[in-house]
């Protein structure tokens, strides 16, 4: 008669592997649950849950225009109801990628809809050159800083040939800066699932200002305007 | 060298292995020897003799030991290792997000089943002073925003008359994720006049709204859509006028 023996214990390549997969598992969960954000498109989709919104179509995503200490990128997104402009940075003690989104509404009976964002970068104490600069420094350290402006937004008429971005920077702590004027023509616009014309423009940085006035006006193909929206401070159109 | 011994030597040149696998290999070797002897001693052989039959047929206990050293490779001790660390440090690191879903496991539960947990209007009168309320009857109205569904449970009426008295309604929330928090902010208003409420009490799971009201008005739970800037109506609520008093 054999003798009953006890059982083997599992093989270690197969205990590893399944030890292996507990940790393959516990960040599965984690994603399903949104405990931690692995990807931007997991956070932009969490904003647009927190806020009630129809999901929003990637149309172009770019690095945030400075070196951060954490992986960033700039997003414009958009659905039928609004247009957006997003940012998120990945922090890994904090969750993984945080954002925030900026929502201008669709205007469907308007030739265009145009929204307008910034980032801002602190300007470091020796990049502020002026006979002031000890002043300034003291008094407008919050307006001491590099804006990083775009304007963005999609054309509502088929009518629309032309935009023209005009950016006007003023009250300037440092030296003045120009004024600005893009023209975004068919080359510039961003194709959408839906067949909409989107369009993102970033403009050149200005430093140390206090106020910046944007204005975006459409033209049709005989030069003629279709409509002028103020797209910083209260947005209006201009009648 | 008896049978133990021979176990022992092998053991002795058996390097990397854990005491659950050294013990379960003494098991294995003992049990092997045994069946042999066993097959021995039925064929006539004495106790010694099978012994000394048996440990000679299993061979050299150092060749045994190195055997089995290449049965049980290292690297896979420490891929587990590492898997091992890698759990508890995961576990560690997402632990407060852990415990949150838990905890919206749970609200998730209440808002579902037992709503009068997070507020109602028995509650929100007796902690806004307004004692006893005249009429409350359990509802049934739910709707949908979004991935969250609102519903109402239970309306009241209190000193309700055509100059005016107090409504109250008592909702709960959910995500139809089950360990996410529902995301929608919900206001209720008088219908007729557009009265806001005058007191409440809850959270994001449950709450109840005390709101004035006159005869034959009903109330409205709204959410505040930011695109168009304005409320938008998710249900409209009838309340209990006839048994008023």
């Amino acid at each position: 008669m054999k003798t009953k023996r006890p059982k083997l214990p599992m093989p270690r390549r197969r205990l590893a592997l399944l030890w292996l997969l507990v940790p393959c598992l516990l960040l599965l969960a984690a994603y399903i649950t949104d405990v931690y954000r692995f990807t931007p498109d997991q956070a932009q989709r969490l904003e647009e849950k927190r806020r009630l919104l129809e999901p929003m179509e990637v149309l172009w995503q770019g690095d945030v225009p400075w070196e951060q200490e954490v992986p960033a990128i700039a997003r414009f997104t958009a659905n039928e109801r609004a247009v957006g402009f997003s940012e998120y940075d990945f922090r890994w003690r904090a969750g993984g990628w945080q954002g925030f989104l900026s929502l201008t509404p669709r205007e469907n009976d308007r030739p265009f809809t145009a929204g307008c964002s910034w980032f801002e970068r602190q300007l470091e104490e020796g990049e502020v050159v002026s006979e002031k600069a000890p002043y300034l420094w003291e008094q407008y350290r919050s307006s001491l800083t590099e804006k990083f402006v775009y304007v963005y937004g999609c054309l509502e008429s088929p009518e629309v040939e032309e935009l023209v971005v005009e950016f006007e920077p003023s009250n300037f702590l440092l030296e003045p800066q120009p004024s600005l004027t893009v023209h975004l023509t068919a080359a510039d616009w961003i194709m959408g699932a839906d067949g909409t014309a989107y369009f993102v423009c970033p403009l050149e940085p200005c430093r140390a200002v206090q106020s910046i006035t944007c204005f975006v006006t459409a033209y049709d193909k005989d030069g003629r305007s279709l409509g002028t929206r103020c797209v910083t401070g209260m947005e209006h159109w201009v009648e | 060298m008896d049978r133990r011994q021979y176990t022992d030597r092998v053991l002795t040149s058996l390097r990397r292995v854990t005491a659950k696998e050294r013990e379960a290999i003494r098991q294995e070797l003992d049990g092997h020897m045994e069946d042999h002897m066993d097959a021995l001693r039925e064929l006539g052989y004495d106790e010694a003799l099978a012994e000394e039959r048996t440990i000679a047929a299993m061979g050299d206990p150092e060749e045994v030991g190195r055997e089995l050293n290449r049965q049980y490779p290292s690297r896979w001790l420490v891929v587990k290792w590492g898997a091992q660390g890698a759990a508890v440090l995961l576990m560690l690191f997402l632990l407060s997000g852990w415990w949150d879903v838990l905890d919206n496991l749970v609200c998730y539960a209440r808002a579902r089943l037992w709503p009068g947990t997070f507020a109602n209007v028995e509650w929100l009168a007796r902690e806004t002073g307004q004692g006893e309320v005249d009429v409350i009857e359990k509802t049934e109205q739910r709707a949908e925003l979004g991935t969250m569904t609102v519903r109402v449970w239970q309306v009241g009426l209190d000193q309700a008359s055509e100059r005016g008295g107090t409504a109250y309604v008592a909702f709960s929330c959910w995500d139809e994720e089950p360990w996410a928090e529902p995301p929608g902010y919900i206001e209720v208003y008088n219908d007729a006049d557009g009265a806001g409420a005058v007191q409440s009490m809850g959270g994001s799971w449950g709450r109840a709204y005390a709101v004035p009201a006159a005869y034959g008005d009903t109330l409205r739970v709204c959410w505040y859509d930011e695109l168009d800037h304005q409320y938008e109506t998710l249900l409209t609520v009838e309340l209990p006028w006839e048994e008023s008093p």
